[in-house]
């Protein structure tokens, strides 16, 4: 359990922040993304043309928003965790709400998103390219939505009093699967939206 | 036994017991006719012996499983069983129409029991493994609602404890899940899509909660370790084996009709499906390692051991063999998906179900083990079953190998029928390894009957209050 | 703002100019070995980044750590090694 309220960057810990459980859950997500970006890949590297040159047509505008907004509301999420850690409840509360903000509008647009693609009549079937395209984006979306969920339920709990500088494993639990979300986003963006 | 209406899961167990015994004698009769195509012909054709073979597996096992949920929800839930009679009405109600529905496979050709059985109102017979009359069919909804109205009032009235509420989730799936037994589309691709609803999301979804409860329900009491670090390790390989089995689905999805998005989908995840297994089996020999206490049933903690070893090689690494697209091409329904079958059901669900029994059948005749040389001839019989299940694995995996070299993967592919007479060797060893396994299940039956040896009587409650503190 | 927050924000600013130098080479749709090296090199920084200060793990001392820097690098290597043969 950390003291500190205030620690300097050469005080460290022994564990990982958070529950190990979640930990375990963390790496065996890390495993399926990473296995699903390889797949990609690979599956580029057999039909390199028709994955440039469907890569075109995707919305990178929205893609690059959409990193910022993931970010952005891990950095809340972040000063979510180092309020706690000051034992201020209210701030963390606070923070944690825009981080859920931002995960929602990440989710909003990402919908839109769909949509434009679902009104083109592109569909898992449409190509390699696209099949790759909708199944990660739309279990990455999975994530967003679950980590969204964890992020309130560890806010209601803030909220009630649960957590404090000397007890905050939950928030840390919620934080890390929080920004195991946005590091896979940053994999994602880059290789699906830009990289040819 | 500490509440009285746990009584009524020793009937399911020696029901279970004996269709288990029912089961092998039709394996090996139907290893027999692998070598010797018309014996017993035509009193036991093939097709019966294979429909009897599988059926009675299924049925066994849904015994074993409504046993130990009988057994333990009572025990989770700190109170009776909402009602013994209903329990012991629907386990006559399922005996004997498991007993009518097989009898009509051996007796009556299959098109004659449809007829009988008025198949033409709600045609759902003729599919693997859910040959069942549409009458047995509905009784099969009847008592598993039955059932789960029983062990769901009790768990919902008394105390929730993770193993019972994944149990009752699991349980709930399996009786929701069978409903799809009933819808059978004229199209064949459709057919087949929603038969696996059935058949895959049981084996590889609900059941493995079945199987992870009562895992933890037994290894709670055998080694004393706190409830809240079971509970965890319960909670995060449950999350990992619905994500992974639901979406892997799609491994049963890549040669029937169905979008060629599934071979990604169904590689990918069912890629994974063994991590759950190995994570269960890190889990058991954790908890056995800490153990708080030494349990007298050493024969239960060696089943709940080798439940989780052998879950893990038989649906982990013999699934994950063959599950990736581009291997299933050419493994496809040959004999290596045989000997995954064989060595998953073995490892996960037989053993799961035997490790109940092991721990509670001592239980429910009054004493807290059986006797020291019970418990070394159930021993026995646990290595005798086991390592012939790993030969008979081994054996169709050779076969299957050879199948695929000379049938499949070859430029110069020979007629199925001149590929088994090559692999008609394994094919022997196989019933071999099968005779011995009979052997350590006749074993495992007397086990129950050996007398001798002192006794660990339960004489008060509070011997048993120790075993019960978490 | 409190020492731990600054230097987050600092991190924040870092990761916010590398994705908006990554959406540029998208939208100027530049492509190619050395951009997709660049692009690599952008993905292992800012994932390392996120990894050391978001999720925290640089102040960590248990070896379970380096699972998630592991994890980064063979992803980053592997898909490096998928561009390379389809040069």
């Amino acid at each position: 359990m950390e003291t500190v309220a205030n620690p300097p960057a050469a005080t460290g810990r022994q564990d990982l922040p958070g529950d190990f459980a979640i930990w375990i859950f963390i790496f065996a997500e890390l495993l399926v993304f990473g296995i699903f970006f390889l797949a990609y890949a690979f599956a580029r590297a057999g039909n390199v043309e028709l994955f440039n040159e469907y890569q075109q047509y995707l919305d990178r505008e929205t893609g690059a928003i959409n990193t910022l907004l993931l970010i952005t509301s891990s950095f809340f999420v972040v000063r979510a965790v180092n309020a706690i850690k000051r034992n201020a409840v209210a701030s963390c509360v606070r923070w944690l709400g825009f981080a859920v903000l931002s995960g929602a509008v990440f989710a909003g647009l990402k919908l839109t998103e769909f949509a434009a693609r679902h009104a083109d009549g592109i569909t898992l079937s449409t190509n390699t390219f696209y099949m790759f395209y909708l199944s990660l984006t739309f279990f990455h979306f999975m994530h967003v939505l679950m980590g969204m969920v964890i992020l309130t339920a560890v806010a209601v709990k803030a909220h009630r009093g649960d957590y404090s500088a000397a007890n905050h494993t939950g928030v840390e639990t919620g934080a890390s699967y929080w920004h195991m979300v946005d590091l896979v986003w940053i994999v994602l963006f880059p290789l699906v939206y830009v990289m040819h | 036994m500490k509440y009285q209406s746990q009584a009524v899961a020793k009937p399911y167990f020696i029901a279970a017991i004996g269709l288990f015994i029912g089961q092998i004698l039709f394996g090996l009769i139907m290893g027999m006719q692998y070598v010797a195509g018309d014996f017993l012909f035509p009193e036991i054709p093939f097709n019966v012996a294979r429909m009897v073979h599988t059926n009675l597996l299924i049925v066994w096992l849904l015994f074993g499983f409504m046993g130990a949920a009988y057994f333990l929800v009572p025990e989770e839930s700190e109170r009776e069983l909402h009602s013994p009679l209903l329990a012991k009405i629907l386990f006559w109600v399922f005996l004997v129409a498991g007993a009518l529905t097989v009898l009509g496979y051996l007796l009556v050709p299959y098109a004659r029991l449809a007829e009988l059985t008025m198949n033409d109102l709600l045609p759902t017979m003729g599919r693997e493994f859910l040959e069942q009359p549409t009458i047995t069919k509905i009784g099969i909804v009847i008592v598993a609602l039955g059932f789960v109205y029983n062990i769901g009032v009790t768990i919902l009235a008394g105390r929730k404890t993770v193993v019972s509420l994944v149990l009752l989730t699991g349980l709930v799936g399996l009786a929701v899940l069978f409903l799809f037994s009933f819808y059978n589309p004229v199209n064949v691709v459709n057919d087949k899509f929603y038969w696996w609803w059935v058949v895959h999301l049981w084996v590889e979804g609900v059941w493995e909660l079945i199987l992870a409860s009562i895992l933890a329900f037994v290894l709670i009491k055998v080694t004393g370790v706190d409830r809240e670090v079971i509970e965890k390790w319960m909670y995060v390989i449950i999350a990992m084996a619905l994500i992974s089995g639901l979406i892997g689905t799609g491994h049963h999805y890549f040669w029937i009709g169905a979008p060629e998005y599934w071979q990604w989908w169904g590689s990918i995840f069912s890629a994974l499906e063994p991590i759950p297994f190995f994570m269960m089996t890190v889990f058991a020999f954790n908890m056995v390692n800490r153990r708080r206490r030494e349990h007298p049933n050493k024969a239960a903690v060696l089943w709940a051991l080798g439940t989780a070893v052998m879950a893990f090689l038989g649906a982990g690494v013999w699934g994950f063999l063959h599950t990736l697209a581009p291997v299933n091409y050419y493994t496809h329904g040959s004999q290596l998906t045989a000997a995954h079958g064989h060595m998953a059901f073995y490892g996960a669900y037989v053993m799961i179900v035997l490790t109940i029994i092991s721990y509670s059948m001592p239980i429910l005749r009054g004493q807290k083990a059986g006797s020291p040389r019970a418990q070394k001839v159930e021993i026995w019989s646990f290595w005798l079953m086991t390592l012939s299940m790993v030969f008979i694995t081994l054996f169709l995996t050779g076969a299957g190998i050879q199948q695929i070299l000379l049938q499949r993967y070859t430029d110069n592919p020979l007629p199925f029928m001149v590929v088994q007479d090559k692999i008609e060797m394994f094919y022997w060893m196989r019933e071999g390894a099968g005779v011995v396994f009979l052997v350590g299940l006749i074993l495992y039956v007397s086990a129950f009957f050996v007398k001798g040896g002192e006794r660990e009587e339960i004489t008060d409650s509070s011997g048993m209050a120790s075993a019960t503190s978490s | 703002m409190q020492g731990a927050d600054r230097k987050a924000a600092f991190v924040w600013l870092i990761l916010v100019l590398l994705t908006l130098a990554t959406y540029a080479v998208g939208r100027l749709g530049y492509g190619g070995v050395t951009v997709v090296v660049m692009l690599l090199a952008s993905i292992s920084l800012k994932g390392q980044l996120i990894i050391d200060y978001f999720m925290g793990l640089a102040q960590v001392r248990s070896r379970w750590k380096w699972v998630v820097t592991g994890w980064l690098a063979s992803v980053v290597a592997l898909i490096g090694m998928a561009y390379w043969i389809s040069i």
